[in-house]
C-alpha cells in the first residue's frame, strides 16, 4: 500500500499525476453552494403545519379516527367543539387532510415548528356553534 | 418456466417423501413445508445444498392462542425457479426448544437467538447463546414477543450477563469504541483486539435502538402499522413502506395497478440513488478525501430536494398506500426528474472520475477489508456487499416486485470483496438507477395508482421484499382479525450484513476501520427494530 502512495506523490511532483490539478479545478468550478439563511419556502408539496377551518368542519371524526399518531383529538368546550392538533405527536402524514370530505383541514408548507415552550406546539380551534 | 416451476416443486415433494408432514402450495410462488423437529435440519440441508435455496428469512412466532404452540417459519428463496418454500415446524409451550442449525449454517446464528431472547425458545446445539437482543442486563426469564407479555409492563434490570472476546498475554491490546460516537451517527459497540495497530479480533455489540417495532404493531390496525414500517429506518422509508405494503396486499391477495407499480419503482430508484451517491462520498471521508465527500454531499442535497418538490418529503415519506400509492404525478415532474439526473449524472461522473483517477484514494481502498465469497455465501450476505464479493443475487431481478420485470438493467458484480469493490458496484448501479429511470417514463402507463383492499381474513400470511440501497430488506406479515398486525418479522438488509463486517475487519489495521465501516454503509436502526 505504501508503495503505491509514495509512486503517487512522486508523479504528483514530477508533474506527471495531474490528479491534484483536477481536484483543484473541481473544487474551484463547484464554488459555494451552501444557501444563506433565511431559507426559502419549502416546496409546496411538502407536508407542514396543518391549516384548520372550523367554520366548515362538520365535526364528523373522520380525521380524529385516521390519524395514526393520535395527535388530533376533538373535545366538548362548555357549549361548543374543540379541535386540537398536537404537533409534538403530529408525524406529518396528512391522512387527516386526505380524509377530510370538506377541506376542513389541510396541510400547509410551514415547516417552522421551533419554539421554546412546547405548548406553541399544540394548536387549539374552536368550532363555531 | 412455468413447467420448471411445477417440476421443481414436485420434485422436492418426492425427495422430501416421508421426511415431511404436509406439502402445501399457498400462493403462485410460495409452498409450505410442514416438518417435525427432528427433521428439521435434514429437510433445510437438502434444500440449501441439493436445490441450492438460500435463507432468506427466519420467524419465530407464538401461536399458542390460535394453534396451540410457538412456530418457526424457515423461508428460502430459489432465484433460479423464482419460489419460495417455506419449512414450518411446531413447538409445544412444554418443550420451548428446537434444534440449533447455526453451527452449520451461520446465516443462523443471529435468527436463533433473536428467538432465544425474544420468544424464550430454546436454539438447542448453538455454539454461541450470549443474548442478542436484549442486552445481558435484562431478565433471562421476560421474552417480549410472548403474548402474555404486556408492553407497558416496565422489566426490573439485572446484573448484566455481557460479555467480550477474553484474550491472554499482554500483545493484546483491548479497543474499546462506542456505543456513542463522535460524529451524529447511530449506536454500536465496538471492541478490538488488535496486535500493534492490526485487527486480531473484533466483537460488534449492536441492538442498542431495539425499539420492540415489531411488539408496538402487535394488534396495530394495518393502516397505521404501515406509518410505524415507514419508521424503522430514516435512509430506507420507502423500501420499508412498500416491503410492508407488498406484504400486506399478498396476504389480501391483491395486485396493485400497473401505474402504481412505476410509481413504486420510480421512487424507490430515488431511495437508492440519494443513498449510493451519499454512500460514495462518504466512504472518502474514511480516507480523510474532503473533495470526495462534499461532492457527494452537494449531489445527494440535489436529489433530497428533488424529492420534497415531487413527493413532499426529503426521504420520500408518505408515499406508499396499502394497494398502491398515495399520489400521482404528472408532466412537469417528469421534467423535473430528467433535468434533475442529467445534472446528476454529469456531476457524479466528474466525482467517479477524480475518485478512481487517485492513486492514493485507490490504494486505500484496495484490498481493504476483503469479504471472500466463502464468508458472504456462509452468512447469506445482501445488497452491494454480495455483489462486491461475487456473490451474483439481486432481488430485483431474482425474485421480481414492482415494475422491476418491465425494464432492463444489469447487476454489476465484482469479485475483490474490498472497499474498491464495494464502491465500485455502487457507483455502477446509480448509472444503473438513473437508466431504469429513463425507461420507466418510456413506459408509463395511465391508470389509477391505488386500488381498495378487500377484507383480509384472520391469520393470513403475506411477505414482502426490495432490494434498498443496503441490499434486500424482507417483511413477513401474519394478519390478525379486523385487518391487524397479529406478528411482523423485519428482516433488513443490515441484519443479514452486520456479521460480515466483524469478518471482513480482522488483518487490517484499526484506522481502516472507519473506512471499511463505511463500505458496507449499514445503518443500525433497522437492524435493531
Ligand atoms: S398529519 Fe397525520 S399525524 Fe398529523 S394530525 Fe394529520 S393524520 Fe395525524
Ligand atoms: S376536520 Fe374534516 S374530517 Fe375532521 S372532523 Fe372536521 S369535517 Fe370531519
Amino acid at each position: 500500500m505504501r508503495a503505491a502512495t509514495v509512486k503517487a506523490l512522486n508523479l504528483a511532483v514530477e508533474g506527471e499525476g495531474n490528479e491534484m490539478f483536477e481536484v483543484i479545478r473541481k473544487i474551484w468550478k463547484t464554488g459555494v453552494v451552501t444557501h444563506k439563511l433565511p431559507l426559502r419556502e419549502a416546496s409546496q408539496r411538502y407536508r407542514g403545519k396543518l391549516d384548520i377551518q372550523p367554520h366548515k368542519c362538520k365535526n364528523c371524526g373522520a380525521c380524529v379516527a385516521a390519524c395514526p399518531a393520535g395527535a388530533i383529538n376533538v373535545a366538548q368546550k362548555g357549549q361548543g367543539q374543540e379541535l386540537s392538533i398536537a404537533y409534538t405527536k403530529c408525524i406529518f402524514c396528512g391522512l387527516c387532510a386526505s380524509v377530510c370530505k370538506v377541506q376542513a383541514v389541510q396541510m400547509t408548507n410551514d415547516y417552522h415548528l421551533a419554539t421554546k415552550n412546547k405548548n406553541d406546539l399544540i394548536q387549539v380551534v374552536r368550532m363555531p356553534q | 418456466m412455468l413447467k420448471n416451476k411445477k417440476l421443481f416443486l414436485t420434485r422436492i415433494k418426492q425427495q422430501l417423501g416421508e421426511k415431511i408432514l404436509s406439502f402445501t402450495i399457498r400462493q403462485p410462488n410460495e409452498t409450505e413445508i410442514v416438518v417435525k423437529k427432528d427433521q428439521l435440519a435434514e429437510v433445510c440441508r437438502f434444500l440449501c445444498q441439493e436445490k441450492e435455496g438460500r435463507l432468506f428469512t427466519m420467524v419465530g412466532s407464538d401461536e399458542r392462542e390460535f394453534a396451540g404452540s410457538f412456530v418457526l417459519y424457515y423461508v428460502f428463496s430459489f432465484d433460479e425457479t423464482q419460489q419460495f418454500i417455506t419449512v414450518k415446524t411446531m413447538t409445544p409451550e412444554e418443550d420451548s426448544t428446537f434444534p440449533s442449525l447455526a453451527a452449520e449454517f451461520p446465516a443462523l446464528n443471529w435468527y436463533e437467538r433473536e428467538v432465544k431472547d425474544l420468544l424464550g425458545l430454546r436454539p438447542q446445539g448453538h455454539p454461541d447463546l450470549r443474548p442478542l437482543i436484549l442486552h445481558g442486563d435484562w431478565p433471562e426469564e421476560i421474552h417480549p414477543l410472548r403474548k402474555e407479555f404486556d408492553v407497558s409492563q416496565n422489566a426490573p434490570r439485572v446484573k448484566s450477563r455481557e460479555s467480550f472476546m477474553q484474550y491472554e498475554g499482554d500483545e493484546v491490546t483491548e479497543i474499546p469504541v462506542g456505543p456513542i460516537h463522535a460524529g451524529i451517527i447511530e449506536p454500536g459497540h465496538f471492541r478490538f483486539g488488535a496486535v500493534g495497530d492490526t485487527v486480531l479480533y473484533l466483537d460488534a455489540r449492536l441492538f442498542f435502538t431495539h425499539r420492540g417495532l415489531e411488539k408496538a404493531s402487535e394488534g396495530m390496525p394495518l393502516s397505521k402499522a404501515l406509518f410505524l414500517a415507514e419508521r424503522i429506518c430514516g435512509v430506507c422509508a420507502l423500501s420499508h413502506a412498500v416491503s410492508f405494503a407488498q406484504a400486506v396486499e399478498a396476504a389480501a391477495a391483491v395486485e396493485i395497478p400497473l401505474r402504481a407499480k412505476y410509481l413504486r419503482t420510480l421512487f424507490l430508484e430515488l431511495e437508492r440513488l440519494y443513498n449510493h451517491i451519499g454512500d460514495v462520498g462518504n466512504i472518502c471521508a474514511g480516507f480523510g478525501f474532503a473533495v470526495g465527500v462534499s461532492q457527494g454531499t452537494i449531489l445527494r442535497e440535489e436529489l433530497l430536494m428533488l424529492n420534497e418538490r415531487i413527493a413532499g418529503h426529503r426521504y420520500l415519506r408518505g408515499i406508499v398506500d396499502l394497494g398502491g400509492v398515495r399520489f400521482d404525478i404528472a408532466h412537469p415532474d417528469y421534467a423535473d426528474i430528467l433535468s434533475t439526473l442529467n445534472k446528476i449524472e454529469i456531476g457524479f461522473t466528474e466525482l467517479v472520475d477524480i475518485l478512481l483517477s487517485h492513486d492514493i484514494a485507490v490504494d486505500r481502498m484496495s484490498k481493504t477489508g476483503i469479504l471472500t465469497l466463502k464468508q458472504a455465501n456462509d452468512l447469506e450476505v445482501v445488497g452491494v456487499a454480495a455483489r462486491a464479493s461475487g456473490r451474483n443475487i439481486d432481488i430485483r431481478r431474482d425474485q421480481p416486485y414492482a415494475a422491476y420485470d418491465k425494464v432492463s438493467f444489469t447487476v454489476p458484480v465484482y469479485t475483490e470483496g474490498d472497499v474498491l469493490a464495494r464502491i465500485r458496484v455502487r457507483i455502477d448501479e446509480v448509472f444503473q438507477s438513473i437508466s431504469i429511470i429513463r425507461q420507466i417514463f418510456i413506459q408509463m402507463p395511465t391508470g389509477d395508482v391505488s386500488v381498495g383492499l378487500p377484507p383480509i381474513s384472520p391469520y393470513a400470511r403475506g411477505m414482502g421484499w426490495v432490494e434498498s440501497s443496503k441490499g434486500e430488506t424482507v417483511h413477513w406479515l401474519m394478519t390478525g382479525p379486523n385487518e391487524t398486525v397479529e406478528r411482523y418479522r423485519v428482516r433488513s438488509a443490515t441484519y443479514s450484513n452486520w456479521p460480515a463486517v466483524a469478518l471482513a475487519v480482522p488483518g487490517n489495521i484499526v484506522p481502516d476501520f472507519p473506512l471499511i465501516n463505511k463500505s458496507f454503509e449499514l445503518c443500525y436502526a433497522c437492524c435493531d427494530r
